[in-house]
């Protein structure tokens, strides 16, 4: 929990990507084509939340499972530059301008690695202090994403077309129950591979 | 944005030089190839767009046989033969309803042809067009799905009653959406359990690329009863009865719902 929650405050404080997202979207891009299927018929539009918080799920176990073992020092640096290095290539994965440089991203599986290890090596009540100061990184970073991708999702004006079209009616504006002639654009579906959409900064 | 590969010249535009090429509105339909029988992804929209025959005029692709691929920010693509967007147009969208396209929709640019399900009509958030000759190794096609592009099959919908819902007997109105572009909707058929199929009032065609809204009264006495829904396509084609899932070429079928009059 120390190692998600710095790495993500990490990412939020330099604006890098996220490393969750980053490991659900590898998980959709390259898990098998008949479990992603599934995923797409049974969640429909909540399986990036369930895809995320299953990332995380698998980080703690993981987490869990190491800690369990004995301590090795030796052992423990060569999984954390392990954790470091792998975790730069994800968050270089389809990453976009706006997802930061190498250096950010660097600095967040880094920050990650050193989060885990020193959970590892912590004594009680030390660990658990650790643990719960990583969950509210995890909560504060979770938040400031949100923000940001807020802000940047900002659009300029609005575009006009050279001869605009008549106005859309079709007489069946007071037909029972039916769709909307236009569909409402916050009411439009939104199905892609991405976790969260890519958003584009014009400036860059 | 870039327009690069195999063409006379390289184009590369801001966002402010692509809005200044001749914005044009077009009503159409998107459909997700994930669709399937009654689900809603898929929405009728008045698009904002650039038609990209024009923009790829300017650069002057070398070859007619050759492809476009449109390629998202994050490195996703899908290919098009430029012979298709011959016949079916296509555009760089920038809007949808009056409104520049939200990031979820694909801001600042996305390519859509319509007629084309929404996997297979190119990429949102659009960074390149880049005309080439040879295969590309696309997203989708890495997946397993039929190498595109897959062409949107004529379907239709019952939006009221829903599905499973208690009803009183005697008349009621049903009422749905049916799509077939870029040809459009000719006619609706609702039957009801086992009868014949009956033809449903159509309300005005907006664009043969467009949804179109029909309604059907039917009369149900006490009990459940089946009601289905199919269409026919401006071109003759007769919506698919052989339920088939989506992968991996478009879910075909009829949508049928049940209500009780009990």
């Amino acid at each position: 929990m120390a190692g998600l929650g710095a790495a993500e405050a990490t990412a939020a404080l330099l604006r890098s990507r996220s490393p969750l997202d980053a490991a659900g979207q590898l998980a959709t891009d390259v898990g098998p084509h008949a479990l992603v299927e599934l995923v797409v018929r049974w969640l429909k539009e909540a399986d990036k939340p369930v895809i995320r918080a299953s990332a995380a799920m698998a980080v703690l176990a993981a987490g869990g499972l190491l800690g369990r073992s004995p301590r090795r020092p030796l052992r423990d640096l060569l999984i954390a530059s392990g954790v470091a290095g792998a975790g730069t290539a994800l968050l270089r994965r389809r990453a976009v301008t706006t997802d930061g440089p190498v250096a950010a991203n660097l600095a967040a599986a880094v920050a990650g690695a050193a989060g885990t290890v020193a959970t590892l090596n912590a004594r009680r009540p030390r660990d658990a202090v650790l643990t719960a100061l990583g969950a509210v990184l995890l909560l504060a970073a979770t938040a400031a994403q949100g923000r940001r991708r807020a802000e940047l999702a900002r659009t300029g004006s609005t575009p006009l077309a050279r001869d605009p079209l008549p106005a859309a009616v079709d007489g069946a504006e007071h037909w029972h129950g039916v769709s909307p002639l236009i569909t409402p654009v916050d009411e439009f579906y939104v199905t892609d591979v991405n976790m969260r959409p890519p958003v584009v900064d014009l400036a860059h | 944005m870039a327009v690069t590969g195999e063409v006379g010249t390289e184009l590369s535009l801001s966002y402010d030089e692509l809005l200044n090429l001749g914005l044009v509105e077009f009503d159409a339909v998107l459909v997700c190839v994930h669709n399937r029988l009654g689900w809603s992804r898929l929405g009728n929209a008045r698009w904002l767009g650039v038609p990209l025959k024009s923009l790829l005029d300017r650069a002057g692709p070398s070859s007619r046989q050759a492809n476009l691929v449109t390629r998202a920010v994050d490195g996703w693509e899908c290919t098009l033969p430029l012979r298709e967007l011959e016949q079916s147009g296509g555009y760089v969208v920038v809007g949808m309803k009056g409104h520049p396209l939200t990031p979820a929709h694909g801001f600042p640019a996305r390519v859509f042809v319509p007629g084309i399900y929404g996997q297979y009509t190119g990429a949102k958030w659009l960074t390149e067009l880049r005309i080439q000759s040879a295969p590309n190794p696309d997203y989708w096609l890495r997946r397993g799905w039929t190498r595109g592009p897959l062409r949107v099959r004529p379907l239709s919908r019952i939006d009221h009653p829903a599905d499973g819902s208690r009803v009183t007997a005697g008349a009621l109105p049903v009422t749905g959406v049916a799509w077939a572009p870029p040809s459009g909707v000719r006619e609706v058929h609702v039957a009801v359990d086992d009868g014949d199929w009956t033809p449903a009032e159509l309300a005005a065609e907006l664009a043969p690329t467009s949804w179109r809204r029909w309604r059907h009264p039917v009369d149900l006495a006490p009990g459940i009863h089946r009601i289905r829904v199919r269409c026919v396509a401006a071109d003759g084609q007769v919506q698919d009865a052989v339920l088939r899932e989506p992968f991996p070429g478009g879910v075909t079928g009829h949508h049928t719902i049940t209500v009780n009059t009990g």
